[in-house]
């Protein structure tokens, strides 16, 4: 009675076997990682010099800095690892994304972070940063605000472009603006406005 | 007694002395149609009094709840002389309150009257037998005395005014007798449109039969934000002039902006009644282009990534529109000349001019230049001569930018649609006559190249801040050749600036190489490929390249022992060869040379021939006494990759 079907349930799980579709998914909650790094660089107080520390294995880089992330990524654990994606490796760095990076953490020490204080400033929730209230500057900041503003924002445009293509994927750029929409808010500090879903301004 | 009269004032000739009494400091009535509603006249022991509901002057003023009172019995015929006489009325829904004395004759008609106001702010001196009437303003704060014309800013406004002004009622005239003073004055429309703290001097003149405002303002205190346009007037005082023509159901406006030396700006507007743009036109001469980007453009540019600019010369702005609509817009230059260091960008004695029309054909432009620097490559003096028409581009003809002793040639350049979200269109036939690597390699500061670089470049695509180039580009250097294709720039004069292409390069003279740089000697030729390179902030980005010797009849393949000890102090070992018996040998013979570098994320994935176990040679021995140079790390940091080569070449 057996021996009939088995060959079948065999057969049938051949053809599904054999039907190989290759999904190529945006690497979210790793993306979501870099982006949580490099919001906390940025963010962070450091009245310190930020040059990059030699690194004294001199030569030889052995560690990619980023492998770790893919590691933490919780669909693998409830997935499990047959099924998940193969481990995305984020690339956090680049000459061009240390150079914006570098330009940013110094505009937030020297102005964003005071303008972010006073909620002259907050974060969009498109991943940039708008002037909210300016009436309690006088009106030379009121245009220096409007300076920074705008480099911040044309650097932020070129962090995610840049994050996209060190990652290989051009196309992902919107993605990774989504990760880091997520970071900032979540890492803004208590009091600072950021923009909700519907446009609205909230006071962290 | 109590008499109540509601007529004509005209037909009242037993009252005319009191309602002269009480309009003529206001009109100088004769031929003028005033019309008042509810007369009161009270004479009593104590004191004289006449009141007046309403008093309709002019269509613009009606003077309300007119109330004179004179303490005392006073005689109010044949002639009138009150010591302390006050006046009550409302005037543009201002109540206002004047004591002082008058004076009347009846039979004379003389009037006079010297009084002030409560608040000491207004000191008014009226005598019929003149044509105009003197009122002074004593820090009068102007909001609630502007006309009516200016009811759209009113609310947003304040100042207060000194000065002399003289009043013509029988013309319907009010003008500043000498320059009023102002200051503390404040116009806040939006948080970005604000001024703050001017003062200054005002001439005006208010023609209430004519329409007709006229005033001249020299504005030397203060601050203003308009937009993104700072301007400190302490530092930069300007002058404004505006002439209001209030013509039926519309306003004409021309004004007049200047400062002494920097520009001069004018312009013409019409508003209709609701204050809403018609047509309008406007002109900026920009007279001394230095003191005008220093005070002004600089810390716009600014707003748009462009610090520190210089300029120089002038130029002359002219647009017309309709309503939000820009239709014609012309730029004459004038030996301008503007530059910014940090964006490698600099032009001098840019001349010609631009014209540019909506929904029009365009009148053929002309730019010429002394030079001209892009992203840091020079071209030499040029001109060019092209058609801007809506949101299109067009080169006249064939073009000949001067690069070095080289040229960029453009047969043709058209952009179609540059003001569209989709990527525009651009039709471009261009080349590149060649030009000399060595003053191009100096100019951006790289290690210097010898050799030449030429190029066909037939197309091109902008989407967004990138543009890509069809084509390719042709380097002939050490004898060899090195071809770019799938060019393409990226925010080349924003944030960190990116040249991406895929490089081949084919059968370069070895020897030729290694000696410009002096590396050490090695001969042969060498080919090979750079994939997906990518330059960011001029620095090598990315890559994915292989370099390897290519064995020729006509070329011998040897290393010298310098260049075998540059390649190992690369790997950071100091005098692989001089320790041993080789150093007596100069030269070795060699089979190939591989190196590849797959560059991400400033690492280098190195390789070069038989790569296996984490090992790989770079340089494969020939002959004897044979040498291989053998590489283990598969890793390499690339800056300091670089800096070693670099190093290597440099401190030979």
């Amino acid at each position: 009675m057996k021996s009939w079907y088995q060959p079948g349930i065999l057969l049938g799980f051949l053809l599904v076997t054999a039907c190989v579709t290759i999904n190529v998914y945006f690497p979210a909650a790793e993306m979501e990682s870099a982006a949580e790094k490099i919001v906390r660089d940025v963010l962070q107080e450091d009245n310190q010099n930020t040059e990059p520390v030699d690194n004294p294995q001199g030569f030889y880089n052995k560690q990619p800095k980023s492998s770790f992330l893919a590691s933490i990524n919780p669909l693998n654990f409830i997935i499990g690892r047959a099924h998940a994606q193969p481990k995305a490796d984020i690339t956090l760095s680049s000459p061009a994304i240390d150079a914006i990076t570098t330009r940013m953490k110094q505009r937030v020490n020297d102005y964003l972070r005071d303008y972010l204080n006073q909620n002259v400033v907050g974060f969009t929730n498109d991943g940039l940063v708008e002037i909210v209230n300016i009436d309690q500057l006088d009106l030379k900041q009121r245009q220096a605000v409007k300076k920074v503003v705008a480099d911040e924002n044309r650097d932020r445009i070129a962090l995610y472009r840049e994050m996209a293509i060190a990652n290989d994927h051009p196309e992902w750029e919107d993605q990774v603006r989504q990760a880091f929409v997520k970071q900032w808010i979540a890492q803004a500090q208590s009091g600072w406005l950021y923009q909700d879903n519907s446009g609205r301004w909230v006071n962290k | 007694m109590l008499k109540r009269y509601q007529r004509n004032i005209k037909s009242i000739n037993k009252l005319s002395f009191a309602l002269l009494l009480l309009t003529a400091p206001f009109l100088q009535a004769k031929e003028v149609a005033v019309r008042l509603t509810e007369l009161q006249i009270k004479n009593q022991q104590q004191q004289t009094m006449v009141n007046i509901d309403k008093l309709f002057l002019a269509p613009d003023i009606t003077i309300e709840k007119i109330q004179y009172q004179c303490r005392g019995a006073v005689a109010l015929y044949p002639t009138h002389h009150c010591q302390q006489a006050e006046l009550a009325f409302d005037l543009q829904q201002n109540r206002l309150n004047l004591t002082g004395q008058v004076f009347y004759d009846a039979v004379t008609q003389l009037l006079k009257v010297d009084a002030v106001d409560n608040n000491d702010t207004l000191v008014l001196s009226y005598d019929s037998r003149r044509q105009r009437q003197d009122v002074q303003l004593k820090e009068l704060p102007i909001k609630q005395w502007l006309p009516p014309l200016f009811k759209p800013i009113k609310d947003n406004l304040k100042a207060i005014v000194n000065g002399m002004i003289g009043v013509s009622l029988e013309q319907g005239v009010i003008a500043s007798l000498n320059p009023i003073r102002f200051s503390g004055l404040d116009y806040e429309h939006s948080d970005d449109l604000i001024a703050l703290g001017l003062e200054g001097q005002v001439t005006f003149n208010w023609d209430s039969q004519q329409q007709t405002v006229t005033a001249a303002l020299a504005i030397d205190q203060g601050e203003a934000l308009l937009q993104q346009v700072y301007i400190d007037f302490f530092e930069f005082p300007l002058q404004l002039s505006v002439n209001i023509n209030l013509g039926g159901d519309h306003y004409d406006v021309n004004w007049q902006l200047t400062h002494d030396t920097a520009f001069a700006a004018d312009g013409d507007v019409t508003f209709n009644e609701f204050f809403e743009i018609g047509s309008w036109q406007g002109r900026l001469e920009i007279k001394d282009s230095t003191l005008f980007n220093q005070h002004i453009s600089n810390s716009v540019l600014e707003i748009y990534g462009f610090s520190k600019n210089q300029a120089a010369g002038g130029f002359l702005l002219t647009v017309t529109g309709q309503h939000n609509q820009i239709e014609h817009v012309t730029v004459d230059f004038n030996d301008f000349s503007f530059s910014n260091q940090k964006r490698k960008l600099a032009i001098t004695a840019l001349n010609g001019d631009i014209d540019w029309q909506w929904q029009q054909t365009s009148q053929p432009s002309n730019l010429s230049w002394q030079s001209l620097i892009l992203s840091g490559l020079p071209v030499s003096e040029a001109s060019m001569n092209f058609n801007l028409s809506e949101d299109e581009f067009s080169l006249y003809g064939r073009h000949q930018f001067p690069v070095f002793d080289g040229a960029l040639v453009i047969q043709r350049f058209t952009v179609n649609d540059f003001f569209g979200n989709e990527p525009a269109e651009v039709k471009m036939d261009a080349e590149i006559e060649p030009i000399s690597l060595r003053p191009i390699s100096q100019a951006l500061d790289w290690p210097e190249l010898a050799g030449q670089i030429s190029g066909q470049l037939p197309g091109m695509v902008k989407s967004g801040n990138v543009i890509e180039f069809a084509g390719t580009l042709h380097l002939s250097v050490f004898d060899g050749s090195i071809r770019f294709k799938n060019l393409s720039m990226e925010r080349l004069f924003g944030v960190a600036p990116v040249i991406a292409a895929d490089v081949d390069i084919n059968l370069l003279d070895l020897a030729l190489l290694t000696m410009t740089y002096d590396f050490g000697l090695i001969t042969g030729r060498l080919s090979g490929n750079i994939n997906q390179l990518r330059i960011t902030n001029w620095k090598v980005d990315r890559m994915d390249a292989t370099i390897y010797s290519v064995k020729t009849k006509a070329s011998e393949q040897t290393i010298s022992q310098k260049a075998i000890e540059n390649i190992s102090a690369i790997g950071g070992i100091k005098g692989a060869i001089s320790r041993t018996f080789l150093r007596f040998f100069e030269q070795f013979k060699y089979k190939k040379i591989k190196l590849s570098c797959k560059l991400h994320n400033s690492v280098c994935q190195i390789g070069g021939l038989n790569n296996h176990d984490g090992r790989f040679t770079i340089v494969e021995g020939g002959g004897l006494p044979k040498i291989n140079i053998v590489g283990f790390a598969r890793e390499i940091n690339w800056d300091v990759f670089i800096g070693r080569l670099l190093n290597a070449s440099y401190d030979s």
